[in-house]
């Protein structure tokens, strides 16, 4: 199977450092042109995983992810039904959603990620906590995992139902999931800032840019060894 | 067909909360607002299947159908749009979305924003909205009936003029000139003119445009040429000779080699104009400008680094006291933390540090950007055009923005020009620069760049008149991609449209340069080819518009001499007894002036940990650091350091002598993370008042006597840079305010190993606070300080400097030995050793316990000595033994904090229990600047 595929659209800005993460979890894994899987020359099916860095795709013009989301909403959700693991960071998070990757088997939406309660791009290191039953935090639930933040829409908006998504990590003051300001930077309810529908993650956080010891945190590994599991799984 | 779409929103808008606080504190607490989005489309598209584009109920968003400006009850609304002549951001995304989704028939797209208004009535309601909502200069409100006919841009192109000059005496040469708005010396007319005499026709449209802007301070940098200040700073960096210098002041950006065979290069340029009279796109255009420096620099380079430096007035300065015909200062500092987000946060580029000073000279504000890239070192040298080499066009297309940029900018800006000139300001588009961000070195890495540059400044006549000064090249312009159809042929040629480059590439290597560019959906446009003759022959629409030779452009430019004549001012140190005594209420007052103050409101907008690469950023534990330090290469230890100074006080109390101050902070910055000094390279930027013959003599020591003569000293090459002097502002009531003699010197270093930082926070209770500096004459002169006690700065005046210039290289030197005797270093600047003390205890939740004599007390804790640090160590009998021979002051330990207690003479004058009290003054005081 071809390597891991790292998704770049117009906009996205976070692959180079994505493929490293991976690469450095032990996986193969390369940047893969939208242009490319729209032309019909990239076939996603032939990936052992998918993953959707940060950025600001098109622009993030009319929502954010959401000309991605719609543009190539077939691929993705095409490779979801494969069972293989799809990691969507940042502006990826937000393109599941506009996908519809978080979407339960009765159509109900899971909801949206939208503008943080501050009305401006929040870019800080927080504290998050991996929460318990997905298979992305297994083996290190309760931890707690500094990483850098950048978004400006990073709150979710559930939906009537979520009882088909997991949540993956919640931001955490002095190690408990909070809804204070700055600690939860967007104002999400809960503290859920990484949601899970079977092995497709979505999560606002960056591990990429946290997986070397002069990073300040190496917590980011975590998620990238998890990806690995997954896609050897 | 033209459709409205409207798309309203449910739940909480942050937005409008913003905005109705805003309203509040500028006494409109009864003015209630909701936001909306139009979107008006042109074509005959499926609406249910577009619509989805527009909104998602899942996020509390309905698209309904039009329902009009006018609303039933209190309610009105007051639509925002762009100007005609400007394209909206989300067209493009709106186009390429509609074809992704199968859904044809979408012409063209214009967004809006409508606000809804409750509280006042409509009279009302569009002031308080125009006052906060709405800049003049680009946008319009749109009223019902607007938008019959078509969205895009439409009109007929002006045929082109040609200009006789041979009749027109000296003064008819300079009328027109104004009229035309070339802004062009006398001298330069005058051999204009006698260039028409020796080839026997008038001069069109497009080669006279291109002449002047070509030979405008902006492009030309006639006051630097004229004084010979390029080339003393070239000549002191060629007697430096440092073996780490690359690329000097010839390129796009100044390189040094780093390591692993990369090299990495510096651009800094302000943008100083259009930020004065539009900030957020002045701002927007200030980082497009310097990230394409970079992406342009040698074969293709990668931006790994921005930074954001603004000068204003104060922000919280009355409304009566602005400058008439100036915006106010608050409206800058929020317009350009905006636009310095919605630029560098798409472009992916980590923020490397935002400083934000006020000072009263600043009615034309201070708008400096700077990018630091990376490239392999065997791509930073350019190659030369070969005949038949292709010229590519890549980017966004053409359009007005900024026609006659580049002269305006090397004008004095006047309260006429706020509304006259603002055409040379334009709407950022970063996506269209981010898409060929990652397109440039992937071509380079192909190696099918011969050579390549930006288009900022004077557009495709400079750019092209520069890549083809020897060879020359025929230029196309008829299918040139346009914004808008109405261009007349010198509006395309000037156009200072953002987001466009020029590669230069063989001709065996268009076809897979074209198909890539296809990959990575960037635009792109065969604009001609290089000759082999040194001539520049551009058509459009079947004629010849211009017919010049290149040589003319490049070697016919008179330049001035300038007289130069000193000012006369005598200037002496400002002795710290006698200013007044340190206490607790002086403290506060420096915590919260705005140069001291936590600006990290405006920081945290700002992304910087993309890329993966930041090491330490903007922020350490909360406060300012010193240094940004990347490490570029992945996995890799190796690390780029830059830090800069940039101290408007010290600028006006003494314009020469700060340059060597203001050098000495830059580099003590660095040398405080662990950057040794002979990695040290410089780039120098320079805003100075219009050209007088007393200012010009400033600009010349700032430069000569300044940068050059202490690069030497320091051994310290200065690799890049950027002047203008252009900083008077004339108010329509006649006043005419010059910015303060403005010189950032920023550094470029690199690092073995990143594992080696040095930061600011305190590290250990019980380890010794110590502060070194150069012996030198103890002056208050420029510190935060003397302003707070005195309402002035001390000045004309001499800051504090060392009695011996090599005692700064010494100390440098001799830090870069003792760094495993250090917990914790910081670089003394503004606030003196006590802000750094503020700083390392807020950044570890540690605290200090500080004694000095009463008699010191002001200058040891206060002062502004020059190249100073502030350390901690474990190890302090160890430490001052190693500094030895220069000052050293050993003033208190780290406590188990929090808090700082400071005794002067055996009197506490700072207790413990004052911490919250300071520490509120500290992190308050910028949001109650520029937010209230």
């Amino acid at each position: 199977m071809k390597p891991a595929a790292v998704l770049v659209a117009p906009g996205t800005n976070s692959h180079e450092e994505s493929v490293f993460a991976i690469q450095q979890a032990g996986l193969d894994a390369e940047v893969v042109l939208v242009a490319d899987v729209i032309s019909g020359r990239e076939d996603l099916l032939d990936r052992p995983g998918i993953m959707v860095p940060g950025g600001f795709a098109w622009g993030d013009h009319f929502g954010a992810g959401r000309v991605f989301g719609i543009a190539l909403g077939h691929q993705l959700r095409a490779f979801a039904e494969t069972g293989r693991p799809m990691l969507g960071v940042c502006n990826g998070f937000q393109v599941f959603f506009e996908a519809g990757l978080f979407c339960g088997p009765s159509g109900e939406s899971g909801g949206a990620l939208v503008r943080n309660i501050s009305a401006k791009l929040e870019s800080r290191w927080i504290t998050v906590r991996a929460d318990w039953g997905s298979p992305w935090t297994e083996g290190i639930e309760g931890a707690l995992l500094s990483l850098p933040v950048a978004h400006g829409e990073g709150r979710w908006l559930p939906s009537d139902t979520t009882d088909h998504l997991t949540v993956a990590f919640r931001y955490c003051r002095d190690g408990r999931p909070t809804e204070a300001y700055p600690w939860n930077p967007s104002g999400t309810p809960g503290g859920v800032t990484g949601l899970c529908n079977g092995v497709v993650l979505g999560m606002m956080p960056h591990p990429e840019r946290a997986t070397l010891p002069w990073h300040g945190s190496e917590a980011g590994r975590r998620v990238f060894d998890a990806f690995v599991r997954l896609m050897r799984r | 067909m033209i459709r409205t779409l409207v798309v309203t929103r449910s739940g909480r808008d942050p937005e409008a909360e913003s905005a109705r606080a805003a309203f509040a504190a500028e006494g409109h607490p009864d003015v209630r607002v909701r936001f909306e989005s139009v979107f008006r489309l042109e074509g005959n598209c499926d609406l249910e299947r577009i619509g989805r584009l527009f909104a998602n109920p899942a996020a509390g968003e309905t698209l309904v159908e039009d329902q009009g400006l006018e609303r039933a009850g209190d309610e009105c609304v007051v639509e925002v749009a762009y100007r005609p002549a400007v394209v909206d951001p989300e067209t493009e995304s709106a186009l390429e979305a509609a074809r992704l989704m199968g859904v044809p028939g979408l012409e063209w797209l214009r967004a809006g924003r409508r606000y809804v208004v409750t509280g006042v009535d409509r009279a009302e309601a569009e002031r308080v909205i125009t006052k906060h909502l709405f800049n003049e200069v680009v946008q319009v409100i749109v009223r019902p009936g607007d938008y019959q006919q078509s969205l895009r841009p439409t009109g007929s192109p002006e045929p082109v003029q040609t200009y006789d000059l041979m009749g027109l005496s000296d003064a008819e040469l300079s009328e027109l000139s104004q009229r035309m708005g070339w802004y062009a010396p006398l001298g330069q007319l005058q051999a204009l003119r006698a260039h028409q005499a020796e080839r026997g026709r008038p001069w069109t449209d497009v080669e006279i445009e291109m002449v002047v802007q070509s030979w405008g301070d902006h492009c030309y940098h006639t006051t630097w040429k004229g004084l010979g200040l390029l080339k003393g700073l070239m000549a002191a960096t060629r007697e430096i000779n440092h073996p780490l210098c690359l690329s000097i002041f010839t390129d796009n950006a100044g390189a040094i080699r780093f390591y692993g065979g990369y090299a990495v290069f510096i651009k800094g340029e302000t943008h100083n104009h259009p930020s004065a009279i539009s900030t957020k796109g002045g701002v927007e255009t200030k980082h497009g400008g310097v990230l394409r420096d970079i992406i342009f620099m040698g074969r293709g380079g990668y931006p790994i680094g921005s930074s954001t430096i603004m000068g204003t007035r104060r922000p919280s300065e009355p409304e009566s006291e602005v400058p008439a015909g100036a915006l106010h200062p608050r409206t800058i500092v929020l317009e350009s933390i905006s636009g310095t987000a919605s630029y560098c946060n798409p472009m992916g580029v980590p923020m490397m540090y935002a400083l934000y000073r006020a000072h009263p000279g600043y009615a034309k504000c201070m708008a400096l950007g700077q990018c630091i890239g990376i490239a392999p070192e065997d791509t930073i040298e350019k190659l030369e055009p070969q005949p038949g080499d292709v010229l590519l066009l890549i980017g966004g297309a053409t359009g007005r923005d900024g026609v006659h940029g580049a002269v305006a900018s090397s004008a004095q800006l006047t309260a006429e020009m706020v509304e006259k000139e603002g055409a040379t300001v334009q709407i950022g588009h970063p996506i269209v620069e981010r898409k060929f961000t990652n397109l440039v070195p992937a071509l380079r890495d192909k190696g099918w760049i011969r050579t390549c540059t930006d288009l900022g400044a004077g557009g495709i006549s400079c750019c092209v008149g520069e890549i083809a000064a020897r060879c020359g090249a025929d230029v196309e312009l008829d299918g040139l991609p346009l914004k808008d159809a109405s261009l007349a042929s010198w509006e395309k040629w000037v156009s200072e449209s953002q987001e466009r480059g020029l590669l230069v590439i063989g001709a065996d290597h268009l076809d897979d340069v074209q198909a890539e560019c296809r990959r990575y959906a960037v635009d792109c446009y065969v604009l001609g080819r290089c000759r082999n003759d040194g001539r520049l022959v551009v058509t459009d629409g079947g004629a010849t518009v211009a017919d010049l030779d290149l040589r003319f452009l490049w070697d016919a430019c008179p330049i001035d001499r300038l007289t130069t004549k000193e000012p006369g001012v005598a200037r002496a140190p400002v002795p710290p007894s006698g200013c007044g005594e340190l206490n607790k209420d002086l403290a506060v007052r420096v915590l919260g002036d705005f140069a001291c103050c936590d600006q990290s409101w405006a920081v945290h907008q700002f992304d910087s940990t993309v890329q993966g690469r930041t090491v330490v950023g903007p922020l350490t534990g909360g406060v300012p650091s010193d240094a940004y330090v990347s490490a570029p290469i992945r996995g890799k230890p190796y690390g780029m350091v830059s830090a800069c100074a940039f101290v408007p006080r010290w600028s006006e109390v003494d314009p020469v002598g700060s340059v060597g101050s203001l050098m000495a902070l830059a580099i003590s910055r660095s040398v405080a993370v662990g950057a040794s000094l002979e990695d040290i390279a410089l780039c120098g930027n320079y805003y100075t008042p219009s050209r007088t013959p007393e200012q010009l003599w400033y600009l010349e020591h700032m430069v000569l006597q300044g940068a050059a003569r202490l690069s030497k000293l320091f051994g310290t090459p200065f690799i890049s840079g950027k002047d203008s002097s252009s900083g008077t502002f004339r108010s329509s009531d006649g006043q005419a305010i010059d910015v303060p003699h403005t010189f950032v010197p920023s550094t470029l270093c690199r690092m073995p190993d990143v594992r080696k930082v040095t930061t600011k926070p305190f590290r250990r209770t019980g380890d010794a606070i110590v502060a070194v500096w150069p012996r030198c004459t103890p002056s208050m002169a420029g510190t935060v300080a003397l302003e707070l006690l005195r309402g002035d700065g001390g000045g004309p005046a001499c800051l504090a400097w060392p009695c011996d210039e090599n005692d700064l290289v010494g100390l440098w030197r001799r830090l870069a030995q003792s760094r495993g005797l250090l917990s914790s270093a910081a670089a003394i600047g503004e606030g003196g050793a006590f802000l750094q003390i503020m700083h390392g205890c807020l950044a570890s939740g540690l605290g200090a316990e500080v004694h000095v004599d009463a008699d010191d007390a002001l200058w040891l804790l206060l002062g502004e000595p020059a190249g100073g640090f502030l350390l901690t160590s474990a190890k302090a009998d160890e430490l001052e033994s190693a500094l030895q021979g220069f000052e050293v002051h050993r003033l208190g330990h780290v406590t188990y904090g929090p808090g700082v207690r400071v005794s002067a003479g055996g009197t506490t004058v700072i207790h413990t229990d004052d911490w919250p009290e300071l520490v509120g003054a500290w992190s308050t005081a910028f949001e109650k600047e520029v937010l209230r």
